[in-house]
């Protein structure tokens, strides 16, 4: 005889440990009614007692005893230091995530305002339109020089491909 | 920059506070917090280290590992400023099982029947009906550590480390409701294993 396929769950759970109380009442309501799934609790209980650990021996629980003192001493001690190499890759990376952001900004303004140099057939320096943040004259005067620069090195390709 | 850890005293002592307290106190210089931790847990972390390894003096080990590093992970969110620490318990449980399937798989390299291999220790041949029970016993042992991993998590930290589901619905980071269908299939799997080698009530070991 099966067991009920509503009930078959919670008799292993029930088994294997504490569950809700409601839930332990309702599954002891059953079992009191319900042959095939009384047999169910038996056979689960027997086999979940056979798959627990065994209880741990006398050396164990004696040795056990001194584990929270001696963790506690283990643990005052400081985390080892990182290898240096550690270090070092640590603060390369630290770099590059600062660096990396700002080059790429740097030149994607300087691109951007290339052709517009080019087109403009190089007017005077002071007059370019350069699109850059409002951070200040210092900032967009330096991306102007780089998108100039780069201009130039465009125009010198072009002379070399000739 | 995150200020120093404020410590306080609440009445009732070690025992009244919460993980996360008696780790914040550990953190903030007490070092009977840690000592606290360490026995709220370590029956629970033995029994799931005596899953997988046999002697006393490495199931001892394995708990001191299980608890070293789990005290190094919870160090490390913290510094590194991570929000989402798994509560200690999780964190320390999740570490010994994994140091437990580590072990098992080291073992399985130098032998060729590793975790069997302890429970096959010289059996006298003698009918008598103590030894056979024992041996069933071993048997449906043997299964557990066949059963599918997930299977074996929960079936393991339910039945060893006797936590409720929702606290092993914590550790594996899966839901409750998740861990009971789990643990469903791991019975029946189990006994499907138990019938199959003959080890079930009433049976014989293969």
């Amino acid at each position: 005889m099966k067991p009920c396929a509503e009930y078959a769950p919670l008799i292993a759970e029930r088994a294997s440990g504490p569950v809700d109380p409601a839930e332990a009442a309702r599954v002891a309501r059953h079992l009191d009614a319900c042959d095939a799934c009384r047999a169910e609790a038996v056979r689960v209980g027997e086999l979940l007692d056979r798959a627990r650990v065994p209880d741990a021996g006398a050396l164990e629980e004696r040795e056990a005893a001194a584990l929270p003192r001696r963790l506690a001493a283990a643990a005052r001690r400081p985390l080892p230091a990182p290898p240096r190499w550690a270090l070092a890759l640590a603060a390369g990376l630290a770099v590059a995530v600062v660096a990396v952001p700002v080059e790429l900004y740097r030149l994607r303004a300087a691109v951007r305002s290339a052709p517009a140099v080019a087109l403009s057939g190089g007017a005077p320096r002071g007059e370019r339109t350069v699109v850059a943040s409002s951070d200040g004259v210092t900032d967009a005067d330096a991306l102007a020089d780089t998108a100039w620069e780069l201009s130039n090195d465009a125009e010198a390709d072009v002379l070399d491909q000739q | 920059m995150s200020a120093a850890p404020e410590l306080r005293v609440i009445e009732g002592g070690d025992a009244a506070r919460t993980d996360e307290e008696l780790l914040q106190d550990f953190l903030g210089g007490r070092e009977h917090a840690f000592a606290e931790l360490v026995r709220r847990h370590e029956r629970a972390v033995r029994a799931v280290a005596r899953r997988y390894v046999a002697e006393p003096d490495d199931v001892l080990d394995l708990a001191q590992r299980a608890f070293l590093r789990a005290l190094q992970s919870a160090r490390r969110g913290r510094w590194l400023g991570l929000g989402r620490v798994p509560p200690f318990q999780a964190l320390v449980l999740r570490i010994a099982v994994n140091l437990g399937k580590n072990h098992a798989r080291d073992r399985a390299r130098w032998a060729r029947a590793p975790v069997e291999t302890l429970d096959e220790v010289e059996v006298p041949p003698t009918g008598s009906a103590r030894l056979e029970r024992d041996e069933r016993r071993d048997a449906v042992r043997r299964a557990v550590l066949r059963l599918p991993r997930r299977q074996r998590e929960v079936l393991t930290l339910r039945i060893d480390a006797e936590l409720s589901f929702a606290e092993i619905a914590r550790v594996l980071s899966i839901t409750e409701n998740n861990a009971k269908v789990h643990f469903h299939h791991a019975t029946r799997r189990l006994a499907a294993l138990v019938a199959q080698d003959g080890s079930g009530p009433g049976g014989r070991p293969s």
